[in-house]
């Protein structure tokens, strides 16, 4: 490991989000990246014109959707390698780490950016301009802080939020989650218990026991039916159900601030029962 | 060995078998989802030398060890417990193997000390070994359908194992699950190939010791214990290696079921049951099993990937009821 230190001048060494030591070349010309919010990152740094490849989900901005694509949940490591980029980006939700072994087979970086928790967008976006050697980082990383930012609320009756990322079985953002963080940081609770971390399967019986004032979902994974069907069951149920734009709201990207905002909107115009 | 002319036919078989497999490997480092042709493979550009030399040929070098070390491991097992059901998917020695990483990924080991994995592996195909045969165990001798039960049950067990602690660790994702219950080898790299080579070397050398002995076995425990083989020892040295194979084996790639099922059984159909040879020619045909398999799971439908667990358990379960009927 200390050949990387003082390696060739060509690369530097950097600390990814999990910990790992990559070797990316200094100068980045093709980039893949495997997860829409990081392509949704690079164009919103300008970095676009690096962009070779992204993966299946991809989508935005609707450029996002002519790029070569190398795959979904488990990306084809020799579509990646096709595309010789010089490094290519990852998240840690999924299982991109296991492809670093045979990327790194072919000498291939792959830089891991974390995009659990809230905060970890702006500096994932800085880590991001940097890796990439874009000037736009520091702007676009504190710009969005600010957008972030404008969003807090403090509210004298906190609705309860429950987001359901899937209905049957119902599986909700629990907390250090982005959605968590998102809840707290427009004044609402999540009616996720705060000892259930991450996307944990939520009963019935506990949405029974702590019914929200407030039910999301995501619109284009789950149905309005679907969520009607599950509701059926707990007729007693009064509380207010809306749909929310999926990847705005499913991707941990600089489309966060506006996801916040329209969670602000659906908190607003949602009213104490007396 | 009594005659040249088997010499021969051994002789001819291997080179037929190794013929096959360097086939195969030229095959599944020709083709891939990226393109295909030999100019790939021999032309000056980088990036095609990229995917093929740190791509395509680990992966298909890994195939190819893979299938020996699980035809060898499953050969082993039928060998000592003499019984053609044995494998060590069925036994659910892969299981105990893949359910050691499984807990070693939740404990955040995998992540501090990767290389950890093979060895966690192996702690738990040897743990799995032993559940097995105590649980199958008869005062005389091992019940073969109590073998299978048990095998089965624990199969089950070690499923239950590797969701649970794959759910309970941080960033769980079910595809990560998926990895190590139904095997696939995309994630192939230089470093899996070293360990499952090294690994294999071990016990091949340890096998081909006690290859005689093991000969013996097939006149039963007593009979061979009244030739002079320290049947104990033999025993627990066969074990041993048939749980390193399968733990190192299942450590790089998941679980690939029905290989050492169904190759020790083919080869026998050509060759009789010497222990002494069928050691090679399993070794031999289960790297042409497993590198044709991947070569298909990754070139029916690209650019995605069959798992190529899911594509030995369509091959190798009508075999296991096939061999289930004639053995009942």
């Amino acid at each position: 490991m200390a050949a990387v230190a003082c390696g060739a001048p060509s690369h530097v060494g950097v600390i990814d989000d999990l910990g790992r030591r990559v070797e990316v070349p200094s100068r980045i010309h093709r980039v893949v990246t495997l997860a829409p919010n990081l392509t949704e990152m690079v164009y919103a740094l300008g970095g676009q014109k690096l962009l070779v490849g992204t993966d299946d989900f991809s989508d935005f901005p609707p450029e996002a959707k002519r790029l070569r694509k190398v795959g979904g949940m488990q990306p084809n490591v020799e579509l990646i390698a096709a595309l010789s980029p010089d490094v290519v980006l990852a998240t840690t939700n999924g299982n991109h780490a296991s492809l670093a072994p045979s990327l790194a087979s072919a000498h291939i970086a792959m830089f891991v950016v974390a995009g659990e928790r809230l905060e970890q967008i702006p500096s994932g976006l800085r880590k991001v301009a940097d890796i990439l050697k874009l000037t736009s980082g520091e702007e676009a990383s504190s710009a969005l802080r600010r957008a972030i930012e404008r969003q807090r609320r403090h509210r004298i009756h906190p609705p309860s939020v429950l987001f359901a990322v899937w209905a049957s079985p119902m599986y909700v953002a629990g907390g250090e989650t982005f959605i968590d963080d998102l809840i707290a940081l427009t004044g609402a609770k999540n009616a996720v218990p705060p000892t259930m971390h991450g996307w944990p399967a939520f009963s019935l019986e506990s949405f029974a026991a702590s019914p929200p004032d407030i039910l999301l979902y995501p619109g284009a994974s789950v149905s309005r039916k679907q969520i009607d069907a599950v509701l059926e069951r707990v007729p007693h149920w009064k509380g207010t159900v809306a749909a929310v734009d999926e990847n705005r709201f499913t991707r941990p990207g600089p489309r966060v601030a506006q996801a916040a905002a329209d969670l602000n909107a659906i908190l607003d115009r949602w009213k104490p029962t007396p | 060995m009594n005659s040249a002319s088997d010499l021969r036919r051994l002789l001819f078989l291997i080179a037929l078998l190794l013929a096959i497999v360097a086939t195969a490997i030229l095959v599944g480092v020709t083709f891939g989802a990226s393109g295909a042709g030999l100019r790939t493979l021999f032309g000056s550009d980088p990036t095609a030398r990229r995917i093929v030399m740190g791509i395509r040929l680990p992966r298909v070098l890994l195939a190819a060890l893979e299938g020996a070390a699980l035809a060898v491991a499953g050969l082993t097992f039928q060998t000592l417990l003499r019984n053609p059901l044995a494998d060590p998917f069925i036994l659910g020695v892969s299981g105990g193997a893949a359910s050691g990483a499984a807990v070693g990924i939740a404990l955040g080991i995998a992540r501090r000390h990767p290389a950890a994995i093979p060895l966690l592996s192996f702690a738990g195909a040897c743990g799995a070994t032993a559940a097995v045969f105590l649980l199958a165990r008869r005062r005389r001798g091992v019940d073969p359908i109590r073998l299978i039960l048990s095998g089965l049950v624990l199969n089950s067990f070690f499923s239950a194992i590797i969701l649970v602690s794959l759910s309970l660790s941080p960033n769980s994702d079910l595809t990560v699950a998926f990895r190590w219950m139904i095997g696939n080898l995309a994630g192939a790299s230089w470093n899996d190939v070293i360990v499952l080579a090294v690994s294999l070397a071990v016990a091949l050398v340890v096998l081909v010791w006690i290859a005689n002995d093991l000969r013996l076995f097939s006149f039963g425990e007593e009979d061979a214990s009244g030739r002079g083989v320290a049947v104990e020892r033999v025993k627990l040295a066969g074990y041993a290696t048939a749980s390193l194979l399968t733990g190192a084996a299942v450590a790089v790639s998941g679980i690939i079921g029905f290989v050492g099922l169904l190759v020790p059984h083919l080869v026998r159909m050509a060759w009789r049951r010497d222990y002494r040879h069928l050691l090679p020619l399993s070794a031999l045909a289960g790297a042409a099993l497993v590198v044709t398999s991947d070569v298909v799971s990754r070139t029916i439908a690209p650019p995605l990937e069959l798992p190529i667990g899911a594509l030995t358990a369509f091959l190798g379960v009508p075999f296991f009821l096939l061999l289930l009927r004639r053995e009942t």
